[in-house]
């Protein structure tokens, strides 16, 4: 499954079957939906745009690339 | 707390100028200018952005006198083709004729239908209420049952014309006649893009989306790097958005936010591969792709894959720089039109959506290059108030950043309808563009 890390965190964002987020903080670990809302765990906060760029409205196959340069 | 004047002017990271001076192919074009703002408010009222009052002194003062662009000329490439350009209550035909690209208002001189609802090709321009007639150069055609009309005066009775001038492959219009031309208006920006050539470029896609905000609060968006840090974090290892240079020339703003070198709120300097890999926007867990050779800053060899494969179509003798193939140069010629310039193929251009303050069009365009014969232009691909960016697959990844903006801007127009207090503020350098903007926009709404 996808997975991001985030660049000043350091925490890893991971995309799940069902479209949930697990976000894992330094060993403090919580579930999120791509609008930033708390759905399970001990960690109560995600970053709400890593949650969208990960499983919010998704591209078609083939077209995950930069196509203006 | 008072303001501080003892904080820095710059960011602490590494001067742009200082960054691509270190680059294999080194920028010797217009990108080494400078000319940093320092005028221009700190804040302004946020009923700029919320109120029928301002929006209508922009439709009485701005969009009637100042040039905007209304479509490329391609998109009208034979006698007879026309496009309809909006804006607020204001409807422009403009059309193609023997004679070159003429504007006029897009109303009916008898009952004033609007004359075309869309773009399309005509022989002439025919009412459709009662069929009062037009040539495509604006003069008087024809007037049903001309008997009952001996009071018009037929010498007096064309089509209301507008200014259109080009530049760049683009048409621009201007509803004041008495406007000083074009060329003049711009200043500095075609020297700018000379070596661009954005004439020599076609429509490869072109995305417009109705927003929920207004039409200021949207392009504001896309005039600065400063909201980098927090709604595309998933670039910051390879986004230089804290050393963005932002100058302005006359009615010209600038940015430049430099690419495969790292944010300075990062605090560490990531690896070549890291640097490459967010440019990149892939994720930690896809398979190994193109590494940075030992040696090589991620910087040249992404402009190297770009340069080889520009110069295969372009074909060009110039020595193209690093900077024109890697960073984000996002120009904004007052009011509404951002054409990027080196190779980056964006454009956009943002406007009220029908006659609202608080629902705005924003379109992006992919300006590519070509080889041989021009293809087609790409038809306007519109995406309603609630259709994904994504459903526009031909924008490839912009599309997903462009959710990212699209998930704060209509909250930020929400935050300001309800605002408790009378100003936004705006950062002393990384606002520049927002800063000028809103400079400009006060000189041409006041009495």
């Amino acid at each position: 499954m996808p997975v991001l890390r985030h660049p000043l965190s350091g925490a890893t964002y991971t995309l799940r079957d069902d479209g949930l987020v697990d976000v894992d903080n330094n060993g403090l670990r919580g579930t999120f939906d791509y609008t930033g809302r708390f759905r399970g765990g001990d960690l109560r906060f995600a970053d709400p745009h890593m949650l969208l760029w990960l499983a919010g409205p998704q591209l078609p196959a083939g077209h995950n690339i930069r196509r203006n340069r | 707390m008072a303001a501080n004047p003892a904080l820095a002017a710059r960011s602490g990271g590494i001067r742009y100028s200082e960054l691509v001076a270190g680059d294999a192919v080194p920028d010797r074009h217009a990108l080494a200018l400078e000319n940093p703002y320092r005028d221009g408010p700190t804040s302004v009222p946020i009923s700029r952005y919320t109120t029928r009052e301002f929006h209508d002194l922009e439709v009485r003062r701005l969009w009637p006198r100042v040039w905007q662009m209304a479509c490329r000329e391609e998109e009208i490439p034979k006698v007879g083709d026309y496009s309809v350009y909006e804006v607020g209550p204001y409807s422009i035909l403009v059309v193609r004729t023997a004679q070159g690209i003429k504007a006029h208002h897009n109303v009916c001189r008898h009952r004033g239908r609007r004359l075309c609802d869309f773009e399309g090709h005509a022989a002439s321009f025919i009412c459709a209420f009662h069929g009062f007639s037009w040539n495509l150069d604006g003069s008087l055609r024809g007037v049903t049952s001309e008997w009952d009309f001996p009071h018009i005066d037929q010498d007096n009775f064309d089509l209301i014309p507008c200014r259109a001038e080009t530049w760049g492959g683009w048409v621009f219009i201007n509803m004041d006649m008495n406007a000083a031309p074009l060329l003049e208006f711009m200043g500095d920006l075609p020297a700018h893009f000379a070596p661009w050539q954005p004439e020599n470029r076609y429509v490869e896609a072109h995305v417009g989306k109705i927003m929920n905000c207004n039409w200021k609060l949207c392009q504001e968006a896309f005039m600065e790097a400063f909201h980098v840090i927090t709604t595309h974090p998933q670039i910051l290892a390879g986004t230089g958005d804290e050393n963005s240079a932002y100058d302005v020339w006359g009615n010209v703003s600038r940015a430049i936010t430099p690419n495969a070198t790292p944010s300075p709120h990062l605090r560490r300097q990531p690896a070549e591969q890291e640097l490459l890999e967010a440019v990149m926007m892939r994720h930690i867990d896809d398979p190994a792709g193109p590494q940075v050779p030992d040696g090589m800053r991620a910087r040249s060899m992404l402009a190297a894959g770009a340069r080889a494969n520009l110069q295969a179509i372009i074909g060009t003798d110039r020595e193209i720089s690093d900077a024109e193939l890697s960073d984000s140069i996002y120009y904004t010629l007052f009011p509404n039109f951002h054409p990027w310039g080196g190779y980056n193929r964006i454009v956009y251009r943002f406007r009220p959506w029908q006659n609202r303050h608080d629902k705005s069009l924003m379109e992006c365009y992919y300006l590519s290059p070509f080889k041989g014969e021009r293809p087609e232009p790409a038809p306007l691909h519109l995406l309603g108030e609630d259709d994904p960016w994504t459903d526009a697959a031909e924008l490839g990844l912009l599309a997903k950043v462009f959710t990212q903006d699209t998930f704060n801007l209509p909250n930020v127009q929400r935050g300001l309808e309800a605002a408790p207090f009378p100003e936004v503020v705006f950062a002393r350098y990384q606002e520049t563009k927002l800063r000028h903007f809103h400079a400009l926009l006060s000189q041409w709404v006041a009495d």
